[in-house]
């Protein structure tokens, strides 16, 4: 897509001629679908890149833009492809050069970021005051501030660190008309009656977050949370798999139950002591992931029976548990505590070995090693955010959604379901179903419509909010109780002229298809239907280009799946690098 | 491996953008493990970013220009990416290999840039990069007075020290070490050729396996069952490049110098109490490892867990050489102040891969960063084991009035002479 040359000229203008670019080489990498979503591998090139330092900057490139009739929308860190454009005529704001941790204020326990300052890099330096930062499961790459204002913000750190909306204190705001406004306090900047509690901020970020379709958060005020472990995490044993030593006051649990029942209600105590750091449940899959240094090793090992007995499909059943306390006391309490739970509850504590234990230590506290259940080909995603008194259902919903296509051998998760949960401020249940699919159109259609039954099931049976609901998305699932029409209000109202792009928020226009959508749900999501959905979504993918003739191979009907002792073989195959 | 090769790899890039961070951060400011997009700062010049304008180039989907190849070669090819991005992703993407695909088609293409052209122009004509042609690579060791073994175990090839004056008297030093301390080993001396280890990091790939083809015949001549060498960039392209093009050595291993020191303790130089920082170079580190070629298929096991047919292992830059330059030093008695980004996810200070001749003002920001890193120790002193990075290092310190000194790791341990 090329640019006029009075927008280009405008753009420059904003941040001078070396902070726009234009070239295809570069356009090409703000296009990319990593494959999250369906569709070929580029569809719309960004009209321009433009980097801007600071919020003036963002402003002025923001009113440039609709001065020549074009969209905008930021990226700071980027993770898979919620950064992508799914319309022409996009200016894309990489905020690269926004990158400062401004402030880091120990005695009222906050900072002060920009978009482009990463978790990995305010945890190490808020560690070293005896503070830590919420991290959501993108991992420590990810950005505080792109996650606080703009998507969802739930991370497994979250017993002790919340959810990241209700860690932002302070914001800045470049609306979609490029006024800048600041609501909230830095504790010495700006104050505002708009304070660091209620207010309009949760209608400009809502739930799962805008994604810069109302405008652009340049700067935030970030809460802190007291932390108790060592000023800087050393680390043990063997790159990449670094572990971290576990300092006195530190314990960490392993325990397992024998159902999924039992599960919740063990969580439901734990979170009503409000003494846990973190409280994870990870799938035993993504945990040999980890322990392991690669998918083979992995593979050898769960046929020949050595993975440790966390990674193992009996474990399933069970939760990482981490807590640090303040005081010797305050440790003796939590050991107590948590395996007084575990036993009365009918659980026992499962032995690790510590570099092992070392090591989800480590993952507990960064989040470092969440990235590496996507090791595997295709994946998919999906889960529920609700109170922890629905785990079991949401373990037996997942069960009965994966069964057919575990038949079909295109889907590897654990026996069963393949969720990682975890508890939000001591109370809110928040799960995502990993599933690993095979590298196909066919494998890709299967994720989808996994997707998007579980989300349509989610519904119709009450099982919660469904926990990836945003872009289109929205108008199919979000009309239950009429929130997707109240966020559409809002769209129209702060940006009647459709100046930010609203690609992964509610579109300012309900499209027909959406509009007949709410009648046809229910046959579009049937069991009976599914094959034809299937075909639906192979074709979108064949048709996108996106896969290859090396793919072709995988395109016929699935082989049987084999008894796991027969495999570990290749049942498929795709060329390798 | 092409680019069509790597198509499938390249295509499989999620941008999770952690290829330019560490994966385990200890500060706020030496975060980074890219140096390329550190100076670039847009999507591009990261190793992601190299895989899709590869993919994207591959499919028609853009062409070349003068941005595009900026992001290509602003750039060390050293690796820190891929082993970031395995400790995420095992081998789903390996930016490394699509960089090295990459550089090649740009080279097939005839788009290598002018300055990175010339390298190679040199190369074919003087058989050195930078064109002399007083190309004489056993001056240096002309005057020695010694007799090689008749069998001997190693023969020393010393890479392009050799035709640089400066360094002559470091590897005089070195031979006599060495032969003090037993070894038995010949010196390839003007039977020395260029290893073709920078042919193959800026594409040329045809080049460096005519000169990696010269160097396997005259390590075959030497009858030696070792290749010994203080030459970083060349130890990285035996061990490293020359598994990639399919060319084997006649030879049982590859030794570093340091290596063979660190086992053997000849006597070294005394810096008692003196606090250095030990700069891990990519060559001798990550890149250093042994690359173990494997070709065929990736399996899905358990239906869809993706597994390379053969257990040959990925690599994490695990098997670099790490130690044993921190063993020489501390035998001297210095204190090793670490930086943050060591070993294998140590930061490059952008002068190889053609980085520092295509783009100056890439490889001195990289330089900057590093050095920045380093007085952050407190270290008065960055010690580090090529005599390259060393030379890029301490003109930039210079330049830059940082107040650090830094020396070649052979330099700092000899003993002080008389």
């Amino acid at each position: 897509m090329s640019i006029e040359t009075a927008a280009l000229k405008a753009l420059q203008a904003a941040v001078g001629v070396e902070n726009v670019r234009t070239d295809p080489a570069t356009l090409s990498c703000y296009a990319w679908n990593s494959g999250m979503m369906p569709g070929p591998k580029f569809t719309f090139f960004p009209a321009a890149i433009v980097l801007p330092k600071s919020t003036e900057e963002v402003a002025a490139i923001v009113r440039a833009c609709n001065a020549n009739g074009l969209k905008f929308r930021p990226l700071s860190t980027g993770n898979g492809t919620f950064y992508l454009s799914h319309q022409p005529n996009v200016v894309v704001l990489d905020l690269v050069r926004m990158d400062r941790i401004l402030k880091i204020d120990r005695a009222n326990q906050m900072a002060v970021i920009q978009p482009y300052a990463t978790a990995g890099r305010l945890m190490a330096e808020a560690m070293k005051v005896g503070l830590t930062c919420h991290v959501i499961g993108a991992g420590p790459g990810h950005s505080p501030l792109a996650s606080a204002t703009s998507m969802l913000g739930i991370g497994i750190t979250g017993s002790s660190t919340g959810h990241n909306a209700r860690n932002i204190l302070a914001l800045e705001w470049v609306t979609v008309d490029g006024e800048i406004v600041r609501i909230g306090t830095t504790g010495e900047d700006w104050f505002s009656e708009e304070g660091p509690g209620i207010g309009f901020r949760g209608m400009i970020r809502g739930y799962f977050g805008a994604h810069g379709a109302l405008g652009i958060f340049t700067c935030i005020g970030y809460k802190l949370y007291p932390w108790a472990g060592a000023r800087k995490l050393e680390r043990t044993g063997v790159f990449p798999q670094d572990g971290m030593p576990l300092s006195e006051n530190m314990r960490f649990f392993a325990p397992v139950w024998p159902s999924s029942e039992q599960v919740r209600d063990a969580v439901m105590r734990l979170n009503h002591s409000g003494q846990m750091f973190a409280v994870l449940r990870m799938p035993p899959a993504n945990i040999g992931f980890v322990l392991t240094r690669s998918n083979n090793e992995y593979r050898d090992r769960r046929l020949n029976g050595t993975l440790p007995e966390i990674a193992r499909d009996e474990s399933r059943h069970g939760l990482q548990v981490l807590t640090i306390g303040h005081s010797p006391a305050q440790v003796a309490h939590q050991e107590k505590l948590v395996r007084l739970i575990v036993e009365e509850t009918g659980g026992r504590m499962l032995a690790l070995e510590r570099e092992h234990a070392e090591m989800l230590v480590r993952g507990l506290v960064t989040s470092q090693y969440v990235g590496r259940a996507r090791t595997n080909n295709g994946a998919t995603s999906y889960g529920i955010a609700d109170s922890w008194h629905l785990w079991p259902k949401a373990v037996e919903s997942a069960e009965q959604l994966v069964k057919e296509d575990l038949a079909s051998g295109d889907v590897f998760t654990e026996d069963a379901e393949s969720h990682w949960a975890w508890p939000t401020e001591n109370r809110q249940l928040w799960t995502e179903h990993v599933v690993a699919v095979r590298k196909s159109p066919r494998g890709g259609a299967i994720a989808l419509v996994a997707f998007l039954r579980h989300v349509y099931l989610m519904q119709k049976q009450r099982l919660g909010i469904a926990s990836f609901i945003a872009g289109p998305m929205i108008d199919m699932f979000g009309r239950t109780m009429h929130a997707g029409l109240w966020m559409r209000r809002i769209k129209r109202t702060l940006d009647p002229q459709a100046h930010a792009d609203a690609s992964m928020y509610i579109s300012p226009k309900e499209s027909a298809a959406m509009r007949v959508f709410p009648y046809v749900k229910g046959l579009l999501f049937s069991r009976a239907f599914k094959p034809v959905l299937l075909g639906m979504m192979s074709l979108m993918g064949r048709k996108a280009g996106a896969m290859k003739k090396a793919d072709k191979a995988d395109l016929g009907s699935a082989p049987p799946r084999v008894p796991e002792s027969q495999t570990g073989g290749p049942a498929v195959r795709s060329p390798s690098a | 491996m092409s680019l069509e090769d790597r198509d499938r790899s390249m295509s499989d890039c999620t941008r999770c953008s952690n290829c330019r961070w560490l994966p385990s951060i200890d500060t706020e400011e030496f975060a980074h493990v890219c140096p390329s997009i550190r100076y670039g700062k847009v999507f591009s010049y990261s190793g992601g970013g190299k895989a899709i304008m590869g993919y994207a180039l591959l499919h028609g989907k853009i062409g070349y220009d003068e941005g595009m190849l900026d992001a290509i070669y602003a750039c060390s090819a050293c690796g820190g990416c891929q082993v970031v991005c395995g400790t995420f992703h095992d081998d789903m993407v390996e930016p490394l290999e699509a960089i090295y695909a990459l550089r090649e088609r740009v080279v097939q293409d005839g788009q290598l840039p002018a300055s990175l052209k010339a390298l190679t122009d040199n190369l074919r004509s003087t058989g050195n990069v930078a064109g002399s042609t007083d190309g004489n690579r056993g001056a240096w060791c002309a005057s020695l007075s010694r007799t090689a073994p008749e069998r001997p175990d190693m023969v020393l090839l010393v890479g392009d020290a050799a035709l640089d004056r400066e360094q002559w008297p470091q590897l005089q030093r070195l031979v006599a070490t060495l032969d003090a301390s037993g070894a038995s080993f010949t010196i390839a001396g003007a039977a020395e050729v260029d290893c073709g280890g920078l042919a193959f990091e800026v594409g040329d790939q045809a080049l460096a396996r005519t000169l990696a083809e010269k160097v396997v015949a005259l390590v075959r001549e030497s009858g030696a069952r070792s290749i010994l060498t203080q030459d970083d960039a060349l130890f990285a392209a035996l061990r490293g490049y020359y598994p990639r093009m399919g060319v084997t050595l006649p030879v049982d291993k590859v030794v570093h110098v340091t290596q063979w020191l660190a086992r053997h303790k000849p006597p070294i130089a005394a810096h008692q109490g003196e606090a250095v920082t030990y700069h891990d170079t990519c060559r001798l580190g990550r890149l250093g490892e042994p690359y173990v070629p494997w070709s065929g298929w990736h399996d899905a096991a358990f239906a869809a867990i993706r597994v390379r047919q053969s257990n040959v292992p990925v690599l994490y830059g695990n098997g670099g050489v790490y130690d044993e330059p921190r063993a020489l030093i501390a035998a001297t008695g210095a204190e090793i102040r670490e930086m943050p980004r060591i070993r294998e996810t140590s930061f490059c200070c952008g002068l190889g891969g053609g980085g520092g001749t295509f783009n100056p003002e890439f490889a001195t920001m990289a330089a900057r960063d590093r050095l920045t890193e380093a007085l952050s120790t407190g270290a008065k002193t960055l010690v580090t084991s090529s005599a390259e990075c060393a030379c890029h290092l301490r003109a930039v310190a210079q330049r830059e009035r940082l107040p650090i000194a830094v020396s070649n790791l052979i330099d700092y341990i000899a003993p002080v002479e008389g």
